[in-house]
C-alpha cells in the first residue's frame, strides 16, 4: 500500500542534501561509505536508526524530520485545496465527478478527505439530510484511532458535524460538539494552533446564538490561549471578537469597546491582512481611537 | 546505550499502553516478543523497517516514536527556571541551583545548558569578564560538536556570543558572528523562530552602529517572516525598531506614526506592558493613539 518507507527517507536525505548544496562523500563522511549512503538515497537499503540519527545531524534536521513524507502531505494539500475551492464554488457536478474517480491513492488521510467531502456534497445537493450526514461523518470519526493516526481531519469533521448542527438550529448539539473536542489533549504545536481555531469558531456559534456572556469567556480562553503560544493566527480576530460582545452587552463605559476593536484594528495592519483591517475601518470606525 | 534508543523505546511502550495492547499483541507477525521487549527497554536499535510495521500496528506516524515529550518538558523546565531567576537578579541562588543539577543530570543537552547559563551569569557578576566568557562558550560549541548534536542549543550560544560583543562595542565581530549563522539553513518552525530572535538581536547589533538603511531592509524581512510563521514573540519589537530607524533617516512623520502604532498595538495585544509604557512615555508625539490619554 505505502510507498516503502526506506525509500521515502532516502528521497528526504537527497533533497535536504542537494538543498545544502552538499556532495554525498561530505554527507557521510566518517558516518558510513559513499557506496552506503547512495543505496540509502536510492531505497535499496534500510538503514538503522543509529545511522539515521547520525545523517540527520550532519544535515542538520531533527530526526523526524526524514520521516516526514514531503509527497503525501503535498498531495493531501492539493487534494484538499482543489476540493475546497470547488465545494466554495458550488461547482458539485464537477466536484462529483472528481470524487468518484478511482485514482492510485490509497493513502488513508487522503482517502479519509475524500470521503469527507463525499458526504458533505451529498447533503448539500439534498441527496441525504442532516441527520444522516450527520451520523456518517460520527462515523468516520468513531474508527478506531482517527484522534491519532490525523487529529487534524477529526477535528475537521467534527467542527462539521457542529456546523451542520448550527445550520439546522439544533445549537445545544452543536455546541457540545466544540465542548467535547475542548476536553482533549492538544500536545503538539500544530495540535496547539487547532485548539485555538476551535475556540474561535466556538466563540462565533456563541456570537450567532447571542449567548453573549458565554461567547465572552470563550473568546478569553482563546486569546490568553494565542499569547501563551505567542500566536499571531487569530489574535486579531479575538480583540474583534471581544470588542464586538463589549459593544452588544451594552457596558456604560465604551472605552474596552475602543481599545479592543483599535487593537484589532491595528494588529490587522501589522500582519498585512488588508480586507479585515478594512472590515474593521467601515463597521466600526466610530469606535476606533485613531485612523490610518 | 544510546540515548535516542532509549527515548524510541520509551515511546513506543508509551503509545501501547495507552491503547491496552500487550507486547504480545503488538508484535505478532512483526518481530519476536523477546525483541520488542529489547526495544521498548532501549537496548536494541530498531531499523526503519520494523519502526514502520510497529508504527502502522499502532496506528500512529512514524515520527511520533521520536518525539521525546519527557526530556523536551525538563529541558524546558530547567531553562525558564533559570531565566526567571535571571529576571529577578537572584545569582546566588542560580549558582546553587545550576550546581546541583549539574551533580544529578545525566542528559547531556541539559548539561551543556545548564554550563551555558552559568558563564552567562558568572559574566554578568563580573566574576570572569567577557573575553574569557566568550573563549569558554566557544569551547562548548566546539569540543561538543554542538552544532550536530543541538542545533538550537548551538544557534543560542553562538547568539549569546554576538550579544557580548554588541554589549562591548565591538560590533564587527558581532556581525561576522550574525553572517555566519545566516549563512545556515532553519528546516523546521521551530528553527525558523529561533531565526527571528537572531534577527532581533542583529538588528540591534546595527542600531548601534547606526546603519539604518540596513535596519529598515532587515526589519522588513523579519515582519514578513513573522507574519509568515504567525509568530507574535518579536513583530511588536521588529515594527519598533523600523520606527526608530525612519526617525532616524527623517522619514516623514505619517509613516514613523504608522509604524510605531502599530508596534505599539501590538505590545499592548500581547500585554506586553514594560514596552508598552515606554511607548506611551516617550513617543506618544509621534503615535496615533495612546491609552494613557483616555
Amino acid at each position: 500500500m505505502m510507498k516503502s518507507l526506506p525509500h521515502m527517507i532516502g528521497n528526504e536525505i537527497k533533497r535536504i542534501r542537494k538543498e545544502k548544496k552538499m556532495t554525498q562523500k561530505e554527507l557521510c563522511d566518517g558516518i558510513c561509505s559513499q557506496a552506503e549512503i547512495s543505496k540509502i538515497e536510492n531505497g535499496r537499503n534500510s538503514p538503522t536508526i543509529d545511522l539515521l540519527q547520525q545523517i540527520a545531524k550532519r544535515l542538520r534536521v531533527p530526526l523526524s524530520l526524514l520521516f516526514r513524507d514531503q509527497l503525501e502531505s503535498d498531495t493531501f494539500r492539493e487534494t484538499d485545496n482543489h476540493l475546497s475551492s470547488l465545494f466554495r464554488e458550488k461547482k458539485y457536478q464537477e466536484m462529483k465527478q472528481e470524487l468518484s474517480q478511482n485514482d492510485a491513492t490509497h493513502h488513508n488521510e487522503i482517502l479519509l478527505l475524500k470521503a469527507y467531502f463525499s458526504i458533505l456534497l451529498e447533503v448539500k445537493t439534498d441527496k441525504i439530510d442532516y441527520r444522516t450526514a450527520s451520523t456518517l461523518l460520527s462515523r468516520l470519526t468513531d474508527r478506531e484511532d482517527i484522534w491519532y493516526e490525523s487529529p487534524k481531519m477529526y477535528i475537521r469533521i467534527k467542527m462539521a458535524i457542529s456546523n451542520l448542527y448550527a445550520e439546522n438550529e439544533q445549537y445545544h448539539l452543536a455546541e457540545k460538539v466544540y465542548e467535547e473536542l475542548e476536553q482533549l489533549t492538544y500536545d503538539t504545536e500544530e495540535l496547539k494552533k487547532q485548539l485555538i481555531k476551535i475556540y474561535y469558531n466556538h466563540s462565533q456559534l456563541l456570537t450567532y446564538e447571542k449567548k453573549y456572556e458565554a461567547g465572552l469567556k470563550i473568546t478569553e480562553k482563546g486569546l490568553s490561549y494565542s499569547l501563551s503560544l505567542n500566536d499571531a493566527s487569530f489574535v486579531a480576530h479575538f480583540y474583534y471578537q471581544r470588542g464586538y460582545f463589549y459593544e452588544v452587552m451594552m457596558t456604560d463605559d465604551s472605552s474596552p469597546i475602543q481599545r479592543d476593536y483599535t487593537i484589532a484594528y491595528a494588529l490587522f495592519r501589522a500582519f498585512h491582512l488588508h480586507t479585515y483591517e478594512e472590515i474593521v475601518l467601515k463597521g466600526k470606525e466610530r469606535f476606533l481611537l485613531f485612523t490610518f | 546505550m544510546n540515548q535516542l534508543n532509549i527515548s524510541i523505546g520509551n515511546e513506543i511502550k508509551r503509545i501501547r499502553q495507552e491503547r491496552n495492547w500487550t507486547q504480545a499483541e503488538l508484535c505478532q507477525g512483526i518481530c519476536s516478543q523477546a525483541e520488542i521487549s529489547k526495544i521498548e527497554n532501549g537496548r536494541n536499535s530498531p531499523t526503519v523497517d520494523l519502526l514502520q510495521q510497529l508504527a502502522e500496528r499502532l496506528h500512529t506516524p512514524v515520527s511520533s516514536f521520536f518525539i521525546n515529550e519527557n526530556k523536551k518538558t525538563n529541558f524546558r523546565m530547567i531553562d525558564q527556571e533559570i531565566i526567571q531567576l535571571t529576571r529577578l537578579n537572584r545569582y546566588s541562588e542560580i549558582f546553587l541551583q545550576i550546581d546541583q543539577y549539574l551533580i544529578t543530570e545525566t542528559d547531556k543537552e541539559i548539561s551543556i545548558l545548564l554550563r551555558y547559563h552559568k558563564l552567562i551569569i558568572e559574566e554578568k557578576t563580573n566574576i570572569i569578564d567577557y573575553r574569557t566568557c566568550i573563549s569558554q562558550l566557544l569551547n562548548i560549541t566546539a569540543e561538543e560538536k554542538l552544532i550536530e548534536e543541538s542545533f538550537l542549543l548551538y544557534l543560542r550560544i553562538q547568539m549569546s556570543i554576538a550579544i557580548l560583543y554588541t554589549n562591548y562595542g565591538e560590533y564587527r565581530h558581532a556581525d561576522s558572528i550574525y553572517s555566519m549563522l545566516f549563512k545556515i539553513d532553519y528546516h523546521t518552525v521551530e528553527y525558523k523562530k529561533m531565526k527571528l530572535k537572531i534577527l532581533y538581536n542583529y538588528i540591534r547589533n546595527l542600531i548601534k552602529q547606526k546603519d539604518f538603511s540596513a535596519i529598515l531592509k532587515e526589519t522588513e524581512t523579519a515582519i514578513n517572516e513573522s507574519n509568515h510563521l504567525d509568530d507574535l514573540s518579536y513583530l511588536g519589537h521588529f515594527y519598533y525598531q523600523r520606527g526608530y530607524a525612519l526617525e532616524q533617516l527623517n522619514s516623514s512623520l505619517e509613516l514613523i506614526q504608522e509604524v510605531y502604532t502599530l508596534a505599539y498595538g501590538i505590545f499592548l495585544a500581547t500585554e506586553n506592558t514594560s514596552f508598552a509604557t515606554i511607548l506611551e512615555d516617550h513617543l506618544s508625539d509621534v503615535m496615533y493613539f495612546s491609552l494613557k490619554s483616555i
